[in-house]
């Protein structure tokens, strides 16, 4: 059933770049041709989550309703848009956003789109994306051609891909920072996106940029890639150019991020990046997902082979022109003040007002001038909000607006002057809760709200602590304020619970053939020093005991701890044994009998179960370049059908040799490295590969396919005809089926050893 | 209204009269509940808790063809009908198919215990949306438009009265008007 509204395309198409218009027509042909049974289910799933369309907790079409397990008879029938994924079952839309940087109309239509589309909620990520649930997957090119249209792109935001560009949201205004990380932020992810080089990982590839060593915002040690901001002098001169670190992430095994170079310049940073994609894209794991991020590739073959891959591999590429061109134009992320700086924050009787400034007032590096945080209960934040505080950007800034990975929202350059001004406004659209950053402000992932993968309600649980520690903030030690609390609904800790004080992540438990959600305690990890330490499990404890056992942990700090003491030295001086004793009575668990609260989740009144669990796509599907481009092939060849049928001999042809060129492209990934796009090398290289050499040729038909091709090359810019037209459709069917043999001989050749 | 002007994803909002008296907790448990019975003709899928935001959509109960919630937005909890997939019907029909629709879950929560004698309605108000900003521009010519099918559709659930009708005036909102009902809406 297709809810959206088809008219969006001609309304928005003047305002996309081309590129982004065609891609996102032939995402909306490859919905076609999945609803023709003409796309492998793996195929379109891993080509939608490249394009941010993400499954959803239920989308196989089983709920257990707290009695038994439901089946949800959607419409579509058999029609899946993923293995095991009802076509017709809500899903979440993933929306990039590079180093969180936002714009007042940006706001504004993702506030359309969550009203229009969505619950009428924008949800901000842990990696500073936008996300929008219960999204139908018909919905989403009109969502993403909206999107597009202010400049907006949901490309690669899932799937094994390169990840959203975080960085330090203060980059630029910050005391701290070597420099301004911004527009290398930019480059990167402009010059990585649909990249040659990223289209074959076995994983997601995330990357993180940071002003400085000390100070946690940039998160860069928990990073597939990392990037910390630095300067040399070298004669004399001051020259730019980043610490490089890989290998990093949290999930089940985390690991630190390894320095793979002290000092790369501005001019190689991206491709010594590109150097790094390609030795993971080649030699890192496919098959077993559990193992396929590149913190197992750094792992397997050790930080210095890794490097030496890296180095000899950048050695050998050819030079692109986006590597250094925005070094000419490094100032075009940078922000001016619309107002003039002010002296201080003074002009506001409310009595709120001093409290908020306390915690979400950053001061910038500029005089006059400060960065306000507003902080969102778990990342969300309305339509009506949205519009509010696009108002607000554009009044008091040049709406300067950057997402946080503490799931907030930062208005830079205001002008002291306007604070008051700007909490009144923001008061008005109910944006001003105070506590930012403070052990008030809990981030959680999605868990078992949304996520298929979530073992207990992490967002429940937020919720639940934001409320309790709000009120007792007024009179909290300033020890305590300062910690920092996240949650994720299970152990891949997209909520981040490794680098908090104190983390929990969703576990459960039975008892008596009842199972009771539970969260694992993690202690000690660090926040600063971009996540310099990852915290220890120190046990289970039932889920709605989890308050108290926060309770009971922070006042043993503030009674316990040395001065000045971190509460990470803290855990570390006292040990675990003493910790574990401290929660120890809080792991047991009333009969089900005495207690039944225990045994449902937090804002859920069903009985708890596991059976809704199902398979992630955080891994996405492990599709390989070479199905990617035989399944663009195909798309391409239904297109040549299409301008056949509306008399466009010429456009059909030439989109009939395109499908030609693309399998081909394909074709050739399996044996030559690095694949380009040149269509006059790619003929050559299938014609030393693969002609010459007779391993296209077909047992029958001998070399004849392959000869279409070679035929259609040699022709091409010649005049066609409809009748000329349909032959090369039909020579391109037979050359991309040829295709598809060919690698399937390949693949059942016996190998060496 | 012209049959171009096809009206789709049409929203209602009946206001609840005392806020205060409602646990939107009783929310969750009672749209769990219907997910349970499958107790609307609408595949009832999840609960989405947003109780959290000020100001916010509140509790809902997804279903595949609507949204059902206790919505809170500017303050003013309401039940709203949020239609996500179109309608055979067009113009008044739609609109009124909506409005019953919306009625019909209203009936329902007040029939049900968590809410009998808590939840009552503004009788002399209501809020209609029209979910898509290319159907429906938040502008003048778009109101006058709607009008005439609004006002059919009103008279059929309600009857006929004095229906004065008031369009929200950023013109960023969706196309919205609330509806004022001197003689009173039965709900």
């Amino acid at each position: 059933m297709k809810a959206s509204n088809p008219h969006w395309r001609e309304r928005v198409v003047e305002q996309m770049s081309s590129q982004l218009t065609e891609e996102l027509d032939q995402f909306e042909t490859e919905i076609t041709l999945k609803k023709q049974g003409k796309l492998d289910d793996r195929v379109f799933a891993e080509t939608r989550l490249r394009r941010g369309a993400y499954g959803q907790r239920y989308d196989n079409g089983r709920r257990n309703d707290g009695i038994k397990t439901q089946k949800l008879e959607f419409p579509c029938g058999t029609l899946t848009k993923g293995p095991d994924t009802a076509w017709d079952a809500p899903g979440m839309l993933r929306i990039k956003i590079p180093y969180g940087g936002l714009n007042a109309r940006q706001l504004e239509v993702l506030g359309e789109l969550a009203e229009e589309y969505s619950d009428g909620i924008a949800h901000v990520t842990t990696r500073q994306c936008i996300q929008l649930h219960f999204i139908h997957i018909d919905d989403a090119p009109t969502i993403m051609r909206r999107l597009a249209a202010v400049g907006i792109t949901t490309r690669e935001a899932c799937g094994n891909s390169v990840r959203n560009v975080t960085a330090c949201p203060f980059s630029g205004i910050c005391s701290d920072e070597a420099f301004d990380v911004t527009p290398y932020a930019h480059a990167l992810t402009y010059h990585l996106l649909g990249h040659p080089d990223c289209q074959n990982f076995g994983r997601k590839f995330k990357p993180a940029f940071s002003g400085c060593k000390d100070q946690p915002c940039g998160l860069v040690k928990m990073h597939d890639v990392g990037y910390i901001a630095t300067t040399r002098e070298v004669d004399g001169k001051v020259q730019r150019g980043f610490e490089m670190y890989v290998g990093g992430g949290l999930g089940a095994v985390p690991r630190q991020a390894k320095l793979l170079s002290e000092f790369v310049s501005e001019e190689e940073i991206l491709p010594l990046t590109q150097a790094v994609a390609r030795v993971f894209g080649r030699l890192g794991e496919k098959k077993n997902r559990g193992k396929a991020r590149i913190k197992f590739l750094v792992d397997k073959l050790g930080i210095e082979e890794f490097s030496r891959l890296v180095f000899e591999e950048r050695s050998i590429m050819e030079p692109e022109a986006s590597w250094t061109s925005y070094l000419d134009e490094l100032d075009i992320k940078d922000e001016k003040p619309l107002r003039d700086a002010g002296s201080d924050l003074a002009g506001n009787d409310d009595p709120e007002f001093a409290k908020w400034c306390e915690t979400n007032i950053y001061q910038q590096k500029q005089e006059g001038f400060v960065a306000v945080i507003l902080s969102l209960p778990l990342g969300d934040i309305t339509a009506d909000q949205l519009r509010s505080l696009s108002d607000i950007a554009r009044k008091y800034t040049n709406e300067t607006i950057r997402t946080t990975v503490e799931q907030n929202i930062i208005l830079r350059w205001v002008s002291k002057a306007d604070v008051a001004a700007v909490y009144s406004d923001l008061k008005a659209a109910e944006l001003v809760i105070p506590g930012a950053g403070t052990i008030v402000d809990v981030t959680s992932c999605p868990g078992t709200d949304t996520c298929k993968l979530g073992i207990s309600s992490s967002r429940g649980l937020a919720a639940q602590l934001r409320e309790r520690l709000a009120e007792k903030s007024v009179h909290m030690d300033q020890a305590i304020k300062d910690l920092v609390i996240k949650v994720s609904g299970c152990f891949n800790s997209c909520g981040g619970h490794h680098v908090a004080d104190l983390g929990f992540y969703g576990v459960s438990r039975s008892i008596n053939k009842h199972s009771i959600p539970h969260f694992q305690v993690v202690l000690g990890g660090q926040w600063s020093h971009n996540a310099g330490a990852y915290g220890l499990p120190m046990g289970a404890i039932p889920s709605k005991r989890i308050p108290e056992t926060v309770d009971r942990l922070t006042q043993a700090f503030l009674d316990k701890k040395e001065k000045d003491e971190s509460f990470k030295d803290f855990v570390g001086r006292i040990g675990k044994a003493e910790i574990k004793g401290l929660i120890q009575d809080l792991t047991q668990v009333p009969t089900y009998e005495e207690d039944r609260s225990y045994y449902s989740d937090w804002s859920d009144p069903r009985e708890y179960t596991k059976d809704d669990i199902g398979i992630g796509e955080c891994a996405g599907e492990v599709v390989t370049a070479f199905t990617f481009d035989l399944t663009s092939a195909e798309r391409m060849l239904f297109e040549a059908q299409l301008k056949l049928e509306k008399d466009d001999s010429q456009g059909a042809a030439i989109q009939a040799f395109d499908a030609m060129v693309t399998a081909t492209r394909g074709l050739l990934r399996l044996k030559v490295p690095n694949v380009g796009k040149d269509t006059e090398t790619l003929v050559q290289q299938f014609r030393t590969e693969y002609f010459d050499t007779e391993l296209f040729f077909d047992p029958y038909a001998g070399g004849k396919f392959g000869q279409y091709f070679l035929d259609a090359a040699a022709s091409q810019g010649g005049s066609v005809d409809k009748d000329s037209a349909h032959r090369q459709i039909e020579e391109a069917s037979l050359f991309v089926e040829a295709c598809h043999a060919c690698s399937g001989r390949m693949s059942e050749q016996p190998t060496a050893g | 209204m012209s049959d171009s002007f096809d009206l789709q994803h049409v929203n209602v909002k009946f206001f609840v009269k005392d806020a205060g008296a409602i646990n939107l907790e009783d929310a969750i448990n009672v749209f769990h509940a219907w997910i349970q019975e499958q107790k609307l003709d609408d595949l009832l899928i999840d609960v989405a808790d947003y109780r959290h935001v000020p100001s916010g959509p509140g509790v809902i109960l997804v279903g595949h063809n609507a949204q059902y919630s206790f919505d809170n937005a500017e303050s003013n909890l309401g039940i709203l009908y949020n239609r996500k997939t179109p309608v055979e019907a067009k113009g008044a029909a739609n609109v009124q198919k909506a409005i019953e629709r919306a009625l019909e879950i209203c009936r329902h929560l007040v029939a049900d215990d968590a809410f009998r004698g808590k939840l009552e309605f503004v009788t002399d108000r209501l809020q209609i949306m029209i979910n898509d900003r290319l159907i429906g521009v938040n502008d003048q010519a778009s109101f006058e438009r709607l009008l005439p099918d609004l006002t059919a559709a009103l008279v059929s659930v309600f009857g006929e009265q004095d229906y004065s009708f008031e369009r929200a005036s950023d013109s960023r909102k969706r196309l919205t008007v609330s509806v004022d009902a001197p003689q009173g809406i039965a709900i």
